[in-house]
Parts: structure tokens; sequence; C-alpha cells
């Protein structure tokens, strides 16, 4: 599913859980991650990050400048409610799956520079 | 003779070498990133000021006592966006302006996030469906606003050090006159550190 979207749409998407944060709170521990990992391309900056953290109870969306405008934070922030329901009801899987299909249909509906 | 022209091609690349390494190119190539990181944290601000239009439009259809500290946010607002607070890059190096620049941002952040403590306050307004837009923008906001300041202050950090490190330090001084840049003092706690995370031993644990 990741892979056909970075074939069709250029954009990566990576989900990434972790035991811990290591006493980082999540946006800098998720920036710094995106970084490190050179997620996207690094002229477009067309990386997703999905940072799960179920011990600490934390999730977030990070998203690289060039997405800014297609996963807005508005946008962002109405996923990671919707994931919530199924972390409540212990559905790690079901909560992931339906982040990451969010997340791609938004941006394959956007068209973001589909690939050649 | 060709051991003539060995010679002058070796003084030629010596000296290039030489003046490579004296900080013709490091200086400028420094000072020009920390701009450019500085042009990031400029544009960050301005896109949390861009923000807040929205919000006087909830204001004008929310109750009497809620305008009160919406207004404050306004009038702050207005005050951190004067052209003569803008702090454009050849400037980086003049700390009261810096200073003024940031107390003008501070106070706009914090007539803001006084705001949104307050909110808990007006459920009318807590309510509705705009308003809770508003507050996810902020806060995405914020927090590249903490970023970019973070990356400024790092590209600063590198700028003032090869100023004032050997080699560096001669081309800075005798043909630049590079002057040290200032850096932001961030407000929000732990904003100046980024994490370093072991990134190599989590990739090992995932093949």
């Amino acid at each position: 599913m990741l892979e056909s979207l970075e074939r069709d749409t250029l954009a990566q998407l990576v989900v990434v859980t972790t035991p811990s944060l290591d006493g980082f709170s999540i946006a800098d521990y998720s920036i710094a991650l995106g970084r490190g990992w050179g997620i996207g391309h690094r002229e477009r900056n067309d990386g997703l990050l999905l940072v799960v953290a179920p011990n600490e109870r934390k999730m977030r969306i990070e998203v690289g400048y060039g997405l800014e405008g297609t996963v807005d934070d508005v946008f962002a922030a109405d996923v990671i409610e919707g994931m919530k329901p199924f972390f409540q009801n212990a559905d790690f899987d079901g909560g992931v799956s339906y982040g990451v299909s969010r997340l791609s249909d938004r941006v394959r509906q956007n068209g973001y520079r589909k690939a050649a | 003779m060709t051991s003539l022209a060995a010679f002058r091609t070796s003084i030629v690349a010596a000296a290039a070498l030489a003046l490579s390494a004296c900080g013709i190119n490091s200086v400028p190539a420094a000072e020009e990133a920390a701009k450019a990181k500085w042009a990031d944290v400029e544009a960050a601000f301005q896109e949390r000021a861009n923000l807040v239009p929205n919000l006087e439009q909830i204001v004008m259809s929310s109750a009497e006592q809620e305008r009160e500290t919406l207004q404050s946010v306004i009038q702050a607002r207005a005050s951190a966006t004067r052209p003569e607070i803008q702090l454009d890059g050849d400037d980086l190096g003049d700390a009261d302006k810096m200073a003024q620049y940031q107390e003008a941002q501070n106070t706009f952040g914090g007539a803001l996030s006084r705001l949104m403590a307050n909110v808990e306050a007006y459920p009318e307004l807590r309510s509705q469906e705009n308003f809770g837009r508003f507050m996810t923008q902020i806060e995405g906001q914020e927090n590249r606003i903490r970023v970019a300041i973070r990356d400024y202050n790092e590209a600063v950090r590198q700028y003032n050090t090869t100023i004032r490190t050997f080699p560096d330090t001669i081309g800075a001084n005798i043909i630049h006159g590079a002057e040290p840049m200032v850096p932001y003092e961030a407000v929000t706690q732990g904003a100046e550190v980024a994490p370093t995370l072991d990134m190599r031993s989590d990739s090992d644990t995932a093949n």
C-alpha cells in the first residue's frame, strides 16, 4: 500500500511505532526521525510520517513542507482523532491502517505530482 | 622548463588551497545559510499572524464577554506585524533589533496562549467548529515556529563558529569584516535543543 502510493504519487509515507519517545515530545521526536531518515524527496520535501507511541499514548503526523497544502493541520488532527477509537479498543492494526488509508487517499485525491 | 611549469602549477594550487581554507567561501556560505533560516523564522511568524483574521470573524459572531480576550490578541498581532519591527537578513547582528522583534512576537504569542487557556471558560466559543480549526492551526504553526527557530539558531552557531575559528577567521576579519549574528532566544522550554535520536539502532531492529 505504501509502495504503491510512492509509485503513483512519488510521495513517501512511513509509519513508525516506537516503544519509547526517550523523554522527547512527540513533535520533536517525529521531526528528528523524519529528517534523520530523510523521508520524502529532498527537493520536493514530500515525506509523510505517522508516528505512534502506544506506551506514551501519543500519535503524530509529520508532514514535509511540500505536502503541507495537501495534508494540512486540520486534516491531520482529524485523522488522529479518527484513529483514537481504534486504539481505545486495543485495535492497533486497525488504527494504523485507518490512518494510512486516509492519508494516502488524501494524497492520491490531490493528484500530487503523478509519477510519469 | 617543465619543472618550472610544474612549480607554477603547484604555487597556484597551493594559493587556491590557502585561500579556500581561510574563509573566502565558507564565511559567506555560512552567512547565507543563517539568513535563509532567518527568512524561514519570519515566514513562520508571519503565517501565524495571517491566521488571526479567521479569528476576528469568529469574534464577531461570539458573545460580548469573549471579545475582550480576543481583542488583546488582535492588538498584539497588529503590533508584531508593524514594518519597523521587521528584521531582515542584514540586521541579524543587531542585538537590539533582535530583542525588539522577539519582544513583539512574544507579546503576540503570549496573548494567543492566554486566549487558548481562557477558552475553557467559554463553552459557546469552544463548541464552534471553526474555532477548533483555528486552535489546531495555531498549534501546528507554533510548532513550525519552534522548529524554524531551532534551525536558525543552529545556523547562527555554525556561522559564529566559522568566523571565530582558524583559519576561516582570517578571511572573516580581513575580507568580509564579518560580525557575529544573534541567536533567537526561545521562550518555550526545550526549544533550543534538537533531540538526537539513535536512528541506527532503530533501523537495525527494523531490518
